[in-house]
């Protein structure tokens, strides 16, 4: 089943084509790696997923369902996340408070509640407490408790992010580049991460640099270049093409296995 | 034990509750009292002020012309219309807080400077009509003779509220109300995703966050609180002339607010009481005391960015130390 149909993308900036035609599918639960050089449009692609572009021409589904459009939060509340590339988080406030915000979605207004402190109310809030623990938890944050955020050291931070995205209980989530600034130690815990989340049912769309991590999680693999889409199939598949390893991956197939 | 009753919350609000409900009838100062009903008063304002500047983290120059309309719809209700106080409340706040909405949905589709500037905009234009619209506002004249809040329950109760110990009590009461409504709001679901809009607003609206529609409903609360404020101004000051919508109120918000501790709960309220207080105590240099002010917000603003709200708290906490030392930052409560 797709949860996501990328139908024939075309995205002009003024006279530059960034996207041309791009489509693919995922497969839910599948985790799908997306990579090209630098420039190739994989982040502007990311931004029309998730409504912050308008496409020229072509469409996405969700679900099935249109999204083309849509603003921002609206696809978000229906399912879509993403961990941005550089960190994003709301850098002021403690690590706990990071995760309530982020539980937006699965949290509801209680007006009464809230003024008069009712048990329901005050259950709510422990419910949104004990659960943005968990999320710390799961990403290996929780000594980070009432930390403000901003001083959080990077990697930690992504770990933040990764725990917001997570936050809302998205069925897909995309990933822009998660890996970036990571040394090894830290790439391999993310890619457990990765695997984990698969594990709870999460479909994964992973955009990286990281040729390693990419061959080495991913499902299946789309490679795009100036804007078209030149493969796509399985690492193994995509390792043995030659168009890619001229385009990308190196010269030779022992550089691009690693 | 007395370790123990310092950090008690209810043991701290409720001292500090009869502390302020007997302070009027300690002082006998008349005049100590009025700066006290001004200082609340104006209080409400910064802290309405506030959600704008510190809650949405936007940049209002318009401010003021929620509590001028707030004060002329209650005075011009009051003086044309023979309106009784009860009645001017809610239509203060309503038409302040419609008037926000106007003008939120027309400025919160921009952001920082622009924002600033066409909220200065619009405040203007309110000022003039004040100014140039004689028929309805009685122009630079100004509306007078605003009758005084009172309950009248024939044969039995006979109460006006017309002089600073009456008022205190009214102007406290908004204050309490004003205080705990804000408070309460920080924490709900509403408030928490504004927080969210402010510190990094891209992120936010990747959380489902509509970001358009909660900074406009904050900005509108925000309006109707001014308004409320401005009610309060007229039917204490009895008198309402265009200045109420000049920018003179709207600096005088800016350094309650960043004088007192932007972002905080009672940072704005200790904001109120600087701006009503230190003029008074400067007037003994009576030729000079506007330069002195100036001289001490320049102190404030350059020693004490965070305003003196946190500063306290963080001596409070070197004294007393407790497990939260960031509480401040979270808004869980006052103190």
């Amino acid at each position: 089943m797709n949860i996501l149909e990328v139908e024939k993308i075309i995205k002009d900036f003024k006279g530059l084509r960034a996207l041309n035609g791009v489509g693919f599918n995922i497969r839910r639960g599948e985790i799908l790696g997306l990579i090209g050089p630098n420039g190739s449009g994989k982040t502007t692609l990311f931004n029309i997923i998730t409504g912050f572009l308008d496409s020229t021409r072509g469409q996405i589904l969700f679900k099935g369902k249109q999204i083309t459009g849509l603003k921002p939060n609206q696809i978000a509340g229906l399912g879509v996340g993403r961990v941005f590339q550089h960190s994003s988080f709301f850098p002021n406030l403690s690590v706990d408070e990071n995760l309530i915000v982020a539980r937006h979605l699965r949290t509801h207004n209680n007006m009464v509640g809230l003024f008069f402190k009712t048990r329901a109310y005050r259950e709510e809030e422990l419910r949104l407490k004990e659960k943005s623990m968990e999320l710390l938890v799961f990403v290996g944050l929780q000594k980070r408790w009432g930390m403000q955020a901003k001083n959080l050291p990077y990697g930690e931070q992504r770990e933040l992010e990764l725990a917001m995205a997570l936050a809302a209980e998205p069925e897909l989530l995309l990933l822009d580049e998660p890996a970036t600034g990571m040394n090894l130690g830290e790439t391999a815990r993310l890619m457990d991460l990765i695997r984990l989340l698969q594990k709870t049912g999460i479909t994964l769309l992973v955009v990286e640099h990281n040729v390693r991590l990419v061959m080495d999680i991913c499902t299946r693999i789309v490679v795009i270049n100036f804007g078209v889409k030149i493969a796509e199939g399985t690492p193994d598949e995509i390792a043995s093409n030659e168009e890619v390893i001229s385009a990308y991956l190196g010269k030779s197939r022992s550089d691009a296995k690693g | 034990m007395i370790d123990r009753c310092l950090r008690n919350k209810y043991i701290k609000y409720g001292f500090l509750l009869v502390l302020v409900i007997i302070a009027p009838l300690v002082i006998s100062s008349n005049y100590t009292r009025h700066l006290l009903v001004t200082t609340f008063i104006f209080a409400i304002f910064a802290l309405s002020y506030d959600l704008i500047i510190g809650g949405m983290g936007q940049l209002s120059l318009g401010h003021q012309a929620f509590f001028g309309l707030g004060a002329y719809i209650a005075s011009l209700l009051s003086v044309r219309l023979q309106l009784p106080a009860w009645f001017c409340l809610p239509a203060a706040v309503a038409g302040a807080g419609i008037l926000g909405l106007l003008i939120g949905y027309i400025s919160l589709r921009t952001r920082g400077a622009y924002l600033a500037i066409v909220m200065l905009g619009f405040a203007m234009i309110l000022w003039m009509i004040a100014m140039g619209w004689r028929d309805l506002t009685y122009g630079n004249r100004g509306v007078r003779g605003i009758s005084p809040i009172s309950i009248s329950i024939p044969f039995l109760i006979e109460i006006k509220f017309d002089s600073p110990l009456s008022y205190y009590y009214i102007a406290l009461a908004l204050l309490l109300f004003v205080t705990y409504f804000i408070n309460r709001l920080k924490q709900s679901r509403f408030g928490r995703a504004v927080a969210g809009i402010r510190e990094n607003e891209d992120r936010a609206v990747l959380l489902g966050i509509n970001s358009f529609g909660h900074l406009l409903a904050m900005f509108t609360l925000a309006a109707m609180i001014a308004g409320l404020s401005g009610f309060a101004y007229a039917h204490y000051i009895a008198f309402v002339d265009p200045k109420v919508l000049s920018v003179y109120y709207m600096s005088m918000g800016l350094v309650m607010v960043i004088v007192g501790g932007s972002n905080t709960l009672l940072g704005p309220i200790f904001g109120a009481f600087a701006f009503c207080f230190i003029p008074e105590w400067l007037r003994i240099a009576e030729d000079v005391r506007m330069i002195f002010f100036g001289i001490i917000l320049l102190a404030f603003i350059i020693l004490m960015p965070e305003g003196i709200y946190p500063k306290i708290i963080t001596f409070w906490h070197r004294i007393f130390p407790s497990r939260i030392l960031n509480k401040y930052l979270k808004n869980e409560g006052p103190l």
